[in-house]
Protein backbone atom coordinates (compact mmCIF):
# COMPACT_ATOMS: atom_id res chain seq x y z
CA UNK A 1 0.00 0.00 0.00
CA UNK A 2 2.78 2.11 0.86
CA UNK A 3 5.57 0.90 -1.81
CA UNK A 4 3.81 2.36 -4.38
CA UNK A 5 4.40 5.95 -3.63
CA UNK A 6 7.92 5.58 -2.95
CA UNK A 7 7.93 3.89 -6.20
CA UNK A 8 5.94 7.11 -7.65
CA UNK A 9 8.54 9.28 -6.10
CA UNK A 10 11.70 7.55 -7.35
CA UNK A 11 10.03 7.56 -10.33
CA UNK A 12 9.41 11.37 -10.52
CA UNK A 13 13.22 11.96 -9.28
CA UNK A 14 14.00 9.78 -12.28
CA UNK A 15 12.29 11.57 -14.53
CA UNK A 16 13.78 14.82 -13.26
CA UNK A 17 17.01 13.33 -14.09
CA UNK A 18 16.20 11.98 -17.29
CA UNK A 19 15.01 16.04 -18.02
CA UNK A 20 17.92 17.26 -16.85
CA UNK A 21 20.53 15.02 -19.05
CA UNK A 22 17.75 15.74 -22.32
CA UNK A 23 18.10 19.14 -21.51
CA UNK A 24 21.86 19.38 -20.94
CA UNK A 25 22.63 17.48 -24.31
CA UNK A 26 20.32 20.08 -26.00
CA UNK A 27 22.37 22.65 -24.58
CA UNK A 28 25.59 21.52 -25.98
CA UNK A 29 24.22 20.93 -29.03
CA UNK A 30 22.81 24.38 -29.60
CA UNK A 31 25.90 26.17 -28.00
CA UNK A 32 28.38 23.32 -30.45
CA UNK A 33 25.41 25.29 -33.42
CA UNK A 34 26.59 28.43 -31.91
CA UNK A 35 29.71 28.15 -31.96
CA UNK A 36 29.89 26.13 -35.27
CA UNK A 37 28.13 29.06 -36.95
CA UNK A 38 30.59 31.93 -35.09
CA UNK A 39 33.69 30.23 -36.79
CA UNK A 40 33.01 28.29 -39.49
CA UNK A 41 36.00 26.57 -40.36
CA UNK A 42 36.64 24.01 -37.32
CA UNK A 43 35.03 20.22 -37.64
CA UNK A 44 31.95 20.09 -36.82
CA UNK A 45 32.50 16.27 -36.41
CA UNK A 46 34.92 17.51 -33.36
CA UNK A 47 32.51 19.38 -31.79
CA UNK A 48 29.91 16.73 -32.12
CA UNK A 49 32.36 14.15 -30.25
CA UNK A 50 32.25 17.00 -27.30
CA UNK A 51 28.74 17.12 -26.69
CA UNK A 52 28.78 12.94 -26.66
CA UNK A 53 31.35 13.15 -24.40
CA UNK A 54 30.04 15.61 -22.23
CA UNK A 55 26.39 13.79 -22.37
CA UNK A 56 28.31 10.32 -21.97
CA UNK A 57 29.86 11.52 -18.79
CA UNK A 58 26.79 12.35 -17.50
CA UNK A 59 25.09 9.69 -18.24
CA UNK A 60 27.87 7.51 -16.44
CA UNK A 61 26.65 9.59 -13.40
CA UNK A 62 22.94 8.31 -13.48
CA UNK A 63 23.37 5.01 -12.00
CA UNK A 64 24.89 7.22 -8.46
CA UNK A 65 22.20 10.09 -9.09
CA UNK A 66 19.51 7.20 -9.27
CA UNK A 67 20.47 5.67 -6.10
CA UNK A 68 20.70 9.10 -4.32
CA UNK A 69 16.80 9.55 -5.86
CA UNK A 70 15.61 6.20 -4.73
CA UNK A 71 17.65 7.41 -1.16
CA UNK A 72 15.81 10.76 -1.40
CA UNK A 73 12.58 8.42 -2.51
CA UNK A 74 12.75 6.70 0.63
CA UNK A 75 13.19 9.82 2.82
CA UNK A 76 10.25 11.65 1.70
CA UNK A 77 7.73 8.38 2.11
CA UNK A 78 9.43 6.86 5.19
CA UNK A 79 7.21 8.70 7.53
CA UNK A 80 4.31 7.76 6.06
CA UNK A 81 5.31 4.20 5.72
CA UNK A 82 5.92 4.39 9.53
CA UNK A 83 2.12 6.14 9.07
CA UNK A 84 0.86 3.05 7.55
CA UNK A 85 2.51 -0.08 9.22
CA UNK A 86 1.57 1.80 12.90
CA UNK A 87 -2.27 2.10 11.49
CA UNK A 88 -2.03 -1.43 10.42
CA UNK A 89 -0.79 -2.88 13.24
CA UNK A 90 -3.28 -0.99 15.42
CA UNK A 91 -5.77 -2.83 12.84
CA UNK A 92 -4.38 -5.71 13.27
CA UNK A 93 -5.15 -5.32 17.39
CA UNK A 94 -2.62 -3.89 18.95
CA UNK A 95 -4.89 -1.25 20.27
CA UNK A 96 -2.63 0.72 22.62
CA UNK A 97 0.10 1.42 19.88
CA UNK A 98 0.65 4.93 18.47
CA UNK A 99 2.67 6.15 15.86
CA UNK A 100 5.94 7.54 17.26
CA UNK A 101 5.83 11.65 16.43
CA UNK A 102 8.43 12.79 18.76
CA UNK A 103 11.22 11.60 16.42
CA UNK A 104 9.47 13.24 13.21
CA UNK A 105 10.50 16.72 12.10
CA UNK A 106 7.71 19.26 12.91
CA UNK A 107 6.21 19.33 9.36
CA UNK A 108 2.93 17.71 7.68
CA UNK A 109 3.78 14.35 8.23
CA UNK A 110 4.19 14.77 11.73
CA UNK A 111 0.76 16.75 11.52
CA UNK A 112 -0.75 13.78 9.81
CA UNK A 113 0.74 11.59 12.37
CA UNK A 114 -0.94 13.11 15.18
CA UNK A 115 -4.41 14.02 13.75
CA UNK A 116 -4.16 9.86 13.01
CA UNK A 117 -2.96 9.02 16.76
CA UNK A 118 -5.81 11.37 17.96
CA UNK A 119 -8.60 9.50 15.86
CA UNK A 120 -7.30 6.24 17.36
CA UNK A 121 -7.75 7.48 20.76
CA UNK A 122 -10.89 8.78 20.26
CA UNK A 123 -11.52 5.27 18.53
CA UNK A 124 -9.78 3.49 21.88
CA UNK A 125 -11.94 5.35 24.17
CA UNK A 126 -15.15 4.14 22.31
CA UNK A 127 -14.16 0.74 22.13
CA UNK A 128 -13.29 0.24 26.04
CA UNK A 129 -16.68 1.01 26.46
CA UNK A 130 -18.26 -1.06 23.86
CA UNK A 131 -16.08 -3.87 25.68
CA UNK A 132 -16.84 -2.68 29.02
CA UNK A 133 -20.43 -3.07 28.12
CA UNK A 134 -20.34 -6.44 26.69
CA UNK A 135 -18.53 -7.53 29.10
CA UNK A 136 -20.67 -6.25 31.83
CA UNK A 137 -23.68 -7.44 29.68
CA UNK A 138 -22.27 -10.79 29.15
CA UNK A 139 -22.04 -11.38 32.89
CA UNK A 140 -24.89 -9.89 34.66
CA UNK A 141 -27.41 -11.54 32.04
CA UNK A 142 -26.15 -14.38 32.87
CA UNK A 143 -27.77 -14.69 36.34
CA UNK A 144 -31.08 -13.75 35.13
CA UNK A 145 -30.49 -16.50 32.33
CA UNK A 146 -29.27 -18.86 34.60
CA UNK A 147 -32.50 -18.77 37.38
CA UNK A 148 -34.77 -18.87 33.99
CA UNK A 149 -33.47 -22.45 33.01
CA UNK A 150 -33.31 -23.49 36.14
CA UNK A 151 -37.04 -22.58 36.51
CA UNK A 152 -37.90 -24.36 33.94
CA UNK A 153 -35.65 -27.24 33.94
CA UNK A 154 -37.49 -27.70 37.76
CA UNK A 155 -41.06 -27.24 36.46
CA UNK A 156 -40.37 -30.04 33.87
CA UNK A 157 -38.46 -32.09 35.99
CA UNK A 158 -41.54 -33.88 36.74
CA UNK A 159 -45.72 -33.70 36.35
CA UNK A 160 -47.15 -30.85 37.93
CA UNK A 161 -50.79 -29.21 38.55
CA UNK A 162 -51.98 -26.76 35.97
CA UNK A 163 -51.30 -24.04 39.51
CA UNK A 164 -47.71 -25.39 39.52
CA UNK A 165 -46.98 -24.58 35.56
CA UNK A 166 -48.55 -21.60 35.90
CA UNK A 167 -46.57 -20.36 38.91
CA UNK A 168 -43.22 -21.50 37.37
CA UNK A 169 -43.91 -19.61 33.76
CA UNK A 170 -44.86 -16.51 35.99
CA UNK A 171 -42.11 -16.41 38.04
CA UNK A 172 -39.77 -16.83 34.29
CA UNK A 173 -41.75 -13.88 33.40
CA UNK A 174 -40.49 -12.08 36.11
CA UNK A 175 -37.20 -12.64 35.81
CA UNK A 176 -37.35 -12.10 32.32
CA UNK A 177 -38.78 -8.35 32.97
CA UNK A 178 -35.69 -8.01 34.89
CA UNK A 179 -33.61 -9.36 32.39
CA UNK A 180 -35.26 -6.65 30.20
CA UNK A 181 -34.41 -3.93 32.31
CA UNK A 182 -30.95 -4.59 32.61
CA UNK A 183 -30.70 -4.97 28.66
CA UNK A 184 -32.24 -1.51 28.00
CA UNK A 185 -30.27 0.58 30.99
CA UNK A 186 -27.19 -0.93 29.27
CA UNK A 187 -28.51 0.22 26.24
CA UNK A 188 -29.32 3.39 27.45
CA UNK A 189 -25.67 3.71 28.98
CA UNK A 190 -24.29 3.02 25.77
CA UNK A 191 -26.42 5.59 24.11
CA UNK A 192 -25.98 8.34 26.39
CA UNK A 193 -21.68 7.34 26.36
CA UNK A 194 -22.25 7.92 22.36
CA UNK A 195 -23.56 11.39 23.26
CA UNK A 196 -25.27 13.17 20.27
CA UNK A 197 -27.79 14.33 22.50
CA UNK A 198 -26.86 18.24 22.58
CA UNK A 199 -29.20 18.59 19.69
CA UNK A 200 -32.42 17.70 21.49
CA UNK A 201 -31.11 19.94 24.41
CA UNK A 202 -33.78 22.48 25.51
CA UNK A 203 -34.11 25.47 28.65
CA UNK A 204 -35.73 23.57 31.34
CA UNK A 205 -36.66 24.98 34.76
CA UNK A 206 -35.11 22.39 37.05
CA UNK A 207 -37.95 23.48 39.57
CA UNK A 208 -40.30 21.86 37.27
CA UNK A 209 -38.45 18.54 36.87
CA UNK A 210 -38.10 18.29 41.06
CA UNK A 211 -41.87 19.31 41.10
CA UNK A 212 -42.34 15.94 38.83
CA UNK A 213 -40.29 13.59 40.30
CA UNK A 214 -42.27 14.77 44.02
CA UNK A 215 -44.84 13.79 42.35
CA UNK A 216 -44.06 10.59 41.42
CA UNK A 217 -42.54 9.69 44.87
CA UNK A 218 -45.07 11.11 46.59
CA UNK A 219 -47.35 7.86 47.27
CA UNK A 220 -44.57 6.25 47.91
CA UNK A 221 -43.02 8.04 50.42
CA UNK A 222 -45.80 8.79 52.47
CA UNK A 223 -46.78 4.45 52.04
CA UNK A 224 -42.65 4.10 53.74
CA UNK A 225 -43.83 6.87 56.46
CA UNK A 226 -41.15 8.79 54.60
CA UNK A 227 -41.09 13.06 54.18
CA UNK A 228 -40.45 13.64 50.67
CA UNK A 229 -39.56 17.42 50.96
CA UNK A 230 -38.48 19.20 48.93
CA UNK A 231 -36.87 23.03 48.05
CA UNK A 232 -36.24 24.30 44.61
CA UNK A 233 -35.10 27.57 43.51
CA UNK A 234 -38.05 29.63 41.77
CA UNK A 235 -35.62 30.32 38.57
CA UNK A 236 -33.03 27.56 38.24
CA UNK A 237 -32.60 26.39 34.56
CA UNK A 238 -30.47 24.41 32.68
CA UNK A 239 -30.00 23.53 29.55
CA UNK A 240 -31.19 19.77 28.83
CA UNK A 241 -33.64 16.77 27.97
CA UNK A 242 -36.20 16.58 30.73
CA UNK A 243 -37.12 13.14 29.75
CA UNK A 244 -33.29 12.45 31.19
CA UNK A 245 -32.89 15.02 34.29
CA UNK A 246 -36.37 13.23 35.59
CA UNK A 247 -34.70 9.93 35.33
CA UNK A 248 -31.75 11.33 36.78
CA UNK A 249 -33.62 12.78 39.70
CA UNK A 250 -36.24 9.14 39.75
CA UNK A 251 -33.39 7.55 40.19
CA UNK A 252 -31.49 9.97 43.03
CA UNK A 253 -34.87 9.82 44.83
CA UNK A 254 -35.72 5.76 44.60
CA UNK A 255 -32.29 5.23 45.64
CA UNK A 256 -32.87 7.71 48.61
CA UNK A 257 -36.12 5.42 49.71
CA UNK A 258 -34.48 2.24 49.80
CA UNK A 259 -31.80 3.35 52.15
CA UNK A 260 -34.34 5.60 54.42
CA UNK A 261 -36.34 3.94 57.05
CA UNK A 262 -39.70 4.91 58.38
CA UNK A 263 -40.16 8.17 59.88
CA UNK A 264 -36.82 9.50 58.04
CA UNK A 265 -37.19 12.66 55.32
CA UNK A 266 -35.73 12.81 52.24
CA UNK A 267 -35.19 16.40 51.04
CA UNK A 268 -34.73 17.77 47.53
CA UNK A 269 -33.69 21.28 46.82
CA UNK A 270 -32.07 23.25 43.70
CA UNK A 271 -29.39 25.98 44.52
CA UNK A 272 -28.13 28.15 42.13
CA UNK A 273 -23.85 29.91 42.67
CA UNK A 274 -21.88 30.90 40.55
CA UNK A 275 -23.72 30.05 37.25
CA UNK A 276 -23.43 26.39 38.80
CA UNK A 277 -26.92 24.68 39.46
CA UNK A 278 -26.99 22.56 42.06
CA UNK A 279 -29.21 19.15 42.50
CA UNK A 280 -29.22 17.73 45.33
CA UNK A 281 -31.38 14.48 47.13
CA UNK A 282 -30.29 14.29 51.10
CA UNK A 283 -31.93 11.23 53.00
CA UNK A 284 -31.57 10.57 56.59
CA UNK A 285 -30.42 7.26 56.42
CA UNK A 286 -27.31 5.39 57.28
CA UNK A 287 -24.88 6.84 55.25
CA UNK A 288 -22.86 5.35 52.35
CA UNK A 289 -19.77 3.93 53.72
CA UNK A 290 -16.08 5.18 52.88
CA UNK A 291 -15.07 1.96 50.74
CA UNK A 292 -18.37 1.81 48.85
CA UNK A 293 -18.34 5.84 48.17
CA UNK A 294 -15.91 4.90 45.02
CA UNK A 295 -17.46 2.34 43.54
CA UNK A 296 -21.59 3.49 43.93
CA UNK A 297 -21.29 4.76 40.54
CA UNK A 298 -19.49 2.37 38.96
CA UNK A 299 -22.45 -0.52 37.25
CA UNK A 300 -23.66 -3.27 38.58
CA UNK A 301 -22.74 -1.85 42.60
CA UNK A 302 -24.71 -3.68 45.50
CA UNK A 303 -23.92 -1.54 48.70
CA UNK A 304 -24.55 -4.14 51.86
CA UNK A 305 -28.16 -3.62 53.43
CA UNK A 306 -29.69 -2.34 50.33
CA UNK A 307 -32.76 -3.74 48.62
CA UNK A 308 -32.47 -7.28 46.37
CA UNK A 309 -33.17 -6.91 42.54
CA UNK A 310 -32.03 -3.46 42.10
CA UNK A 311 -28.97 -4.49 39.28
CA UNK A 312 -27.23 -1.55 40.75
CA UNK A 313 -27.45 0.64 37.31
CA UNK A 314 -29.68 3.42 38.77
CA UNK A 315 -26.69 5.33 40.10
CA UNK A 316 -24.47 4.94 36.96
CA UNK A 317 -26.98 6.01 35.07
CA UNK A 318 -27.77 9.35 36.76
CA UNK A 319 -24.08 10.03 36.70
CA UNK A 320 -23.93 9.49 33.25
CA UNK A 321 -27.23 11.64 32.56
CA UNK A 322 -25.22 14.46 34.57
CA UNK A 323 -22.17 14.00 32.69
CA UNK A 324 -24.34 14.46 29.51
CA UNK A 325 -25.47 17.33 30.31
CA UNK A 326 -22.05 19.00 31.09
CA UNK A 327 -22.02 17.99 35.06
CA UNK A 328 -21.19 15.55 37.28
CA UNK A 329 -22.85 13.79 39.81
CA UNK A 330 -21.29 13.20 43.49
CA UNK A 331 -22.10 12.04 46.74
CA UNK A 332 -20.96 14.83 48.84
CA UNK A 333 -20.68 12.82 52.16
CA UNK A 334 -19.24 9.78 52.22
CA UNK A 335 -18.80 7.83 54.98
CA UNK A 336 -21.34 10.25 56.78
CA UNK A 337 -25.48 9.71 57.93
CA UNK A 338 -27.60 10.60 55.79
CA UNK A 339 -26.38 10.12 52.03
CA UNK A 340 -26.69 13.81 50.33
CA UNK A 341 -25.92 13.12 46.30
CA UNK A 342 -25.08 16.46 44.75
CA UNK A 343 -25.48 17.06 40.95
CA UNK A 344 -24.32 19.98 40.09
CA UNK A 345 -24.95 21.28 35.90
CA UNK A 346 -24.36 24.56 34.31
CA UNK A 347 -27.36 26.83 34.65
CA UNK A 348 -28.78 28.75 32.29
CA UNK A 349 -29.58 31.68 34.55
CA UNK A 350 -33.29 32.61 35.56
CA UNK A 351 -35.70 33.20 32.88
CA UNK A 352 -37.03 36.69 32.42
CA UNK A 353 -40.39 36.34 33.53
CA UNK A 354 -39.21 34.00 36.86
CA UNK A 355 -38.59 35.81 40.52
CA UNK A 356 -35.06 36.35 41.65
CA UNK A 357 -33.35 33.77 43.55
CA UNK A 358 -33.63 35.97 46.84
CA UNK A 359 -37.65 34.30 46.64
CA UNK A 360 -35.90 30.72 47.55
CA UNK A 361 -37.30 28.84 50.17
CA UNK B 1 -63.22 -14.87 24.95
CA UNK B 2 -66.46 -12.84 23.77
CA UNK B 3 -69.16 -13.70 21.03
CA UNK B 4 -68.57 -9.95 18.96
CA UNK B 5 -64.60 -10.95 18.73
CA UNK B 6 -65.09 -14.58 17.70
CA UNK B 7 -67.18 -13.07 15.40
CA UNK B 8 -65.51 -10.43 13.49
CA UNK B 9 -62.35 -12.99 13.00
CA UNK B 10 -60.48 -10.61 11.34
CA UNK B 11 -57.12 -11.86 9.31
CA UNK B 12 -54.03 -10.44 10.45
CA UNK B 13 -50.62 -10.92 8.67
CA UNK B 14 -47.69 -11.31 10.33
CA UNK B 15 -44.32 -10.41 8.88
CA UNK B 16 -41.79 -11.70 11.15
CA UNK B 17 -38.62 -14.01 10.14
CA UNK B 18 -37.74 -15.61 13.57
CA UNK B 19 -39.85 -18.79 13.75
CA UNK B 20 -40.22 -18.65 17.45
CA UNK B 21 -41.81 -15.49 17.64
CA UNK B 22 -43.90 -16.39 14.63
CA UNK B 23 -45.54 -19.07 15.99
CA UNK B 24 -46.38 -17.71 19.39
CA UNK B 25 -47.73 -14.69 18.12
CA UNK B 26 -49.76 -17.03 15.69
CA UNK B 27 -50.98 -19.18 18.65
CA UNK B 28 -51.92 -16.23 20.91
CA UNK B 29 -53.48 -13.91 17.72
CA UNK B 30 -55.67 -17.33 17.41
CA UNK B 31 -56.86 -17.71 20.87
CA UNK B 32 -57.38 -14.26 20.55
CA UNK B 33 -60.10 -14.97 17.83
CA UNK B 34 -58.36 -13.95 14.60
CA UNK B 35 -57.48 -15.69 11.09
CA UNK B 36 -53.66 -15.19 11.40
CA UNK B 37 -51.83 -15.82 8.24
CA UNK B 38 -47.70 -15.68 8.40
CA UNK B 39 -44.68 -14.60 6.79
CA UNK B 40 -40.99 -15.33 6.81
CA UNK B 41 -40.06 -13.30 3.91
CA UNK B 42 -41.10 -10.10 1.93
CA UNK B 43 -41.92 -11.72 -0.95
CA UNK B 44 -44.10 -14.44 1.04
CA UNK B 45 -45.80 -11.49 2.46
CA UNK B 46 -46.56 -9.71 -0.93
CA UNK B 47 -48.20 -13.18 -1.74
CA UNK B 48 -49.71 -13.75 1.38
CA UNK B 49 -51.34 -10.17 0.86
CA UNK B 50 -52.76 -10.72 -2.16
CA UNK B 51 -54.20 -13.89 -1.07
CA UNK B 52 -55.45 -13.10 2.41
CA UNK B 53 -56.20 -9.20 2.27
CA UNK B 54 -55.76 -9.21 6.32
CA UNK B 55 -57.51 -6.74 7.89
CA UNK B 56 -54.05 -5.82 9.89
CA UNK B 57 -50.17 -6.32 9.22
CA UNK B 58 -47.89 -6.94 12.38
CA UNK B 59 -44.61 -6.03 10.45
CA UNK B 60 -40.91 -7.31 11.44
CA UNK B 61 -38.37 -4.51 10.01
CA UNK B 62 -35.51 -6.88 9.43
CA UNK B 63 -36.75 -9.19 7.17
CA UNK B 64 -34.03 -11.68 5.13
CA UNK B 65 -34.74 -10.45 1.88
CA UNK B 66 -34.99 -6.87 2.53
CA UNK B 67 -36.22 -3.64 4.90
CA UNK B 68 -39.62 -3.63 6.36
CA UNK B 69 -40.23 -0.01 5.77
CA UNK B 70 -39.64 -0.03 2.22
CA UNK B 71 -41.97 -2.84 1.64
CA UNK B 72 -44.26 -1.02 3.68
CA UNK B 73 -43.71 2.40 1.28
CA UNK B 74 -44.36 -0.08 -1.42
CA UNK B 75 -47.37 -1.61 -0.07
CA UNK B 76 -48.53 2.00 1.29
CA UNK B 77 -48.06 3.28 -2.91
CA UNK B 78 -49.58 0.18 -4.08
CA UNK B 79 -52.75 1.58 -2.09
CA UNK B 80 -53.04 -0.95 0.89
CA UNK B 81 -54.94 0.98 3.54
CA UNK B 82 -55.33 -1.55 6.25
CA UNK B 83 -53.46 -0.70 10.05
CA UNK B 84 -49.95 -1.66 9.82
CA UNK B 85 -48.31 -2.30 13.79
CA UNK B 86 -44.14 -2.24 13.36
CA UNK B 87 -42.42 -5.04 15.93
CA UNK B 88 -38.33 -3.94 15.80
CA UNK B 89 -35.55 -4.68 18.15
CA UNK B 90 -34.28 -1.02 17.07
CA UNK B 91 -35.45 1.81 19.15
CA UNK B 92 -34.00 4.93 18.78
CA UNK B 93 -36.34 7.91 18.36
CA UNK B 94 -34.88 8.40 14.65
CA UNK B 95 -35.76 4.38 13.78
CA UNK B 96 -39.48 5.04 15.15
CA UNK B 97 -40.37 8.18 13.34
CA UNK B 98 -39.07 6.80 10.35
CA UNK B 99 -41.19 3.95 10.73
CA UNK B 100 -44.41 6.15 10.95
CA UNK B 101 -43.31 8.67 8.77
CA UNK B 102 -43.42 5.74 6.00
CA UNK B 103 -47.07 4.93 7.32
CA UNK B 104 -46.78 2.40 10.27
CA UNK B 105 -49.79 3.01 12.72
CA UNK B 106 -47.90 1.85 15.80
CA UNK B 107 -44.79 1.14 16.91
CA UNK B 108 -43.42 -1.61 19.55
CA UNK B 109 -39.67 -2.21 20.82
CA UNK B 110 -38.77 -6.25 21.49
CA UNK B 111 -38.83 -7.43 23.61
CA UNK B 112 -42.73 -6.46 24.28
CA UNK B 113 -46.14 -7.57 25.61
CA UNK B 114 -48.11 -10.05 24.27
CA UNK B 115 -50.92 -8.40 25.83
CA UNK B 116 -50.07 -5.21 24.64
CA UNK B 117 -49.69 -6.25 21.30
CA UNK B 118 -53.15 -7.43 21.40
CA UNK B 119 -54.36 -4.41 22.80
CA UNK B 120 -52.94 -2.34 19.99
CA UNK B 121 -54.41 -4.15 17.66
CA UNK B 122 -57.74 -4.45 19.21
CA UNK B 123 -57.47 -0.60 19.40
CA UNK B 124 -56.49 -0.62 15.39
CA UNK B 125 -59.30 -2.87 14.56
CA UNK B 126 -61.87 -1.31 16.83
CA UNK B 127 -63.63 -4.67 17.30
CA UNK B 128 -62.64 -5.28 20.45
CA UNK B 129 -65.01 -5.43 23.46
CA UNK B 130 -62.15 -4.37 25.77
CA UNK B 131 -61.21 -1.13 24.08
CA UNK B 132 -63.76 1.66 24.22
CA UNK B 133 -64.97 5.13 24.01
CA UNK B 134 -67.94 5.27 26.66
CA UNK B 135 -67.85 7.77 29.45
CA UNK B 136 -68.91 5.43 31.59
CA UNK B 137 -67.61 2.17 32.77
CA UNK B 138 -68.63 -0.70 34.32
CA UNK B 139 -66.76 -3.82 35.78
CA UNK B 140 -69.09 -5.86 37.96
CA UNK B 141 -70.79 -3.14 40.63
CA UNK B 142 -67.88 -0.91 39.71
CA UNK B 143 -68.31 2.03 37.95
CA UNK B 144 -65.73 4.48 36.52
CA UNK B 145 -67.13 7.28 35.09
CA UNK B 146 -64.35 8.68 33.33
CA UNK B 147 -66.05 12.29 32.42
CA UNK B 148 -66.29 13.19 36.04
CA UNK B 149 -63.18 11.57 37.04
CA UNK B 150 -66.00 9.60 39.91
CA UNK B 151 -65.90 6.11 40.88
CA UNK B 152 -68.72 3.87 42.36
CA UNK B 153 -69.05 0.27 44.44
CA UNK B 154 -72.25 -1.14 44.94
CA UNK B 155 -73.48 2.73 44.29
CA UNK B 156 -70.99 4.48 46.91
CA UNK B 157 -68.52 6.72 45.81
CA UNK B 158 -65.49 6.08 46.00
CA UNK B 159 -62.47 8.61 46.97
CA UNK B 160 -59.53 8.24 44.54
CA UNK B 161 -56.47 9.94 44.09
CA UNK B 162 -55.67 11.51 40.62
CA UNK B 163 -53.14 9.02 40.01
CA UNK B 164 -54.99 6.28 41.40
CA UNK B 165 -58.11 7.24 39.30
CA UNK B 166 -55.86 7.00 36.49
CA UNK B 167 -54.40 3.90 36.95
CA UNK B 168 -57.59 2.17 37.49
CA UNK B 169 -59.62 4.13 34.43
CA UNK B 170 -56.23 2.26 32.68
CA UNK B 171 -57.02 -1.21 33.89
CA UNK B 172 -61.29 -0.60 33.09
CA UNK B 173 -60.41 0.65 29.62
CA UNK B 174 -59.12 -2.85 29.22
CA UNK B 175 -61.07 -4.90 31.60
CA UNK B 176 -60.51 -8.50 31.38
CA UNK B 177 -57.09 -8.18 29.81
CA UNK B 178 -53.92 -7.98 31.57
CA UNK B 179 -52.00 -4.74 31.82
CA UNK B 180 -48.51 -4.72 31.80
CA UNK B 181 -46.61 -2.94 34.31
CA UNK B 182 -44.80 -0.88 30.85
CA UNK B 183 -48.50 0.06 29.87
CA UNK B 184 -49.23 1.59 32.83
CA UNK B 185 -46.14 3.52 33.36
CA UNK B 186 -46.28 5.17 29.98
CA UNK B 187 -49.63 6.15 30.19
CA UNK B 188 -50.40 7.07 33.74
CA UNK B 189 -46.82 8.38 34.72
CA UNK B 190 -45.52 9.38 31.51
CA UNK B 191 -42.10 7.58 31.97
CA UNK B 192 -40.12 4.38 30.83
CA UNK B 193 -40.16 1.92 33.81
CA UNK B 194 -37.21 0.16 32.31
CA UNK B 195 -34.97 3.04 33.42
CA UNK B 196 -36.84 4.92 35.71
CA UNK B 197 -37.09 2.76 38.56
CA UNK B 198 -41.22 3.02 39.33
CA UNK B 199 -42.00 -0.67 40.45
CA UNK B 200 -42.67 0.25 43.94
CA UNK B 201 -44.71 3.16 43.35
CA UNK B 202 -46.71 1.14 40.71
CA UNK B 203 -47.59 -0.97 43.95
CA UNK B 204 -48.23 1.49 45.92
CA UNK B 205 -51.07 2.63 43.79
CA UNK B 206 -52.52 -1.03 42.93
CA UNK B 207 -52.43 -1.63 47.16
CA UNK B 208 -54.03 1.36 47.69
CA UNK B 209 -57.13 1.34 45.11
CA UNK B 210 -57.43 -2.62 46.26
CA UNK B 211 -57.77 -1.31 50.14
CA UNK B 212 -60.30 1.68 48.62
CA UNK B 213 -62.34 -0.68 46.29
CA UNK B 214 -62.06 -4.90 47.30
CA UNK B 215 -61.38 -3.92 51.04
CA UNK B 216 -64.27 -6.44 52.90
CA UNK B 217 -65.60 -7.35 49.48
CA UNK B 218 -66.37 -11.13 48.50
CA UNK B 219 -65.81 -10.32 44.60
CA UNK B 220 -62.39 -9.10 44.25
CA UNK B 221 -62.11 -6.93 41.11
CA UNK B 222 -58.31 -5.89 40.98
CA UNK B 223 -56.29 -9.11 39.95
CA UNK B 224 -52.48 -9.45 39.83
CA UNK B 225 -51.10 -11.26 37.09
CA UNK B 226 -47.87 -12.37 37.96
CA UNK B 227 -44.65 -11.42 35.62
CA UNK B 228 -46.98 -9.94 33.68
CA UNK B 229 -49.15 -7.03 35.33
CA UNK B 230 -52.74 -6.16 36.60
CA UNK B 231 -56.09 -7.18 35.25
CA UNK B 232 -59.85 -5.56 36.29
CA UNK B 233 -62.07 -8.63 35.98
CA UNK B 234 -65.53 -9.60 37.59
CA UNK B 235 -63.58 -12.89 38.05
CA UNK B 236 -60.21 -14.36 38.62
CA UNK B 237 -59.52 -16.45 35.63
Amino acid sequence: MSFPFRSRTFLYLLLLLGLFVASQAMIYTLVEWAHRHANPYENFAEGIMEVVQGVGLTLLLVPLLAGVAWWLARRITGPLNAVAATAQRIRGGQWAERIETATMPDDETKVLAETVNAAFDGYAGVLRRLERFSGDAAHQLRTPIAAMRNLGEVALSRARTADEYREALETMLGELDRLTRIVEQLLQLSRLDAGMLKARFAPLPLGAVVEQVRQIYQPLAEARGVELAMAAGAGARVAGIEELLIELLGNLVDNALRHTPKGGTIRIDVSEAGGEVCLAVTDSGPGIPDEFAKKIFDRFTQVPGSETGTAGLGLPLAAQIAAVHGGALKLANPGQPGARFECRLPGLGPSASSSPPADRS
Amino acid sequence: MKADEVKAAAGILVVEDDRRVTESLQQGLSEAGFAVATAARLAAADTQLAQEKPALVVLDLNLPDGDGRTWLRRVRAAGHRMPVIILTARDTLPERVAGLDEGADDYLTKPFAFAELLARIRARLRTAAAQTDDDVLGVGDLEIDRLRRQVRRAGRAVDLTAREFDVLALLAQWRGQPVSRDLLAREVWKINRRLTPLDNVIDVHLSHLREKIDKNRAAKLIHTVRGVGFRLAEENT
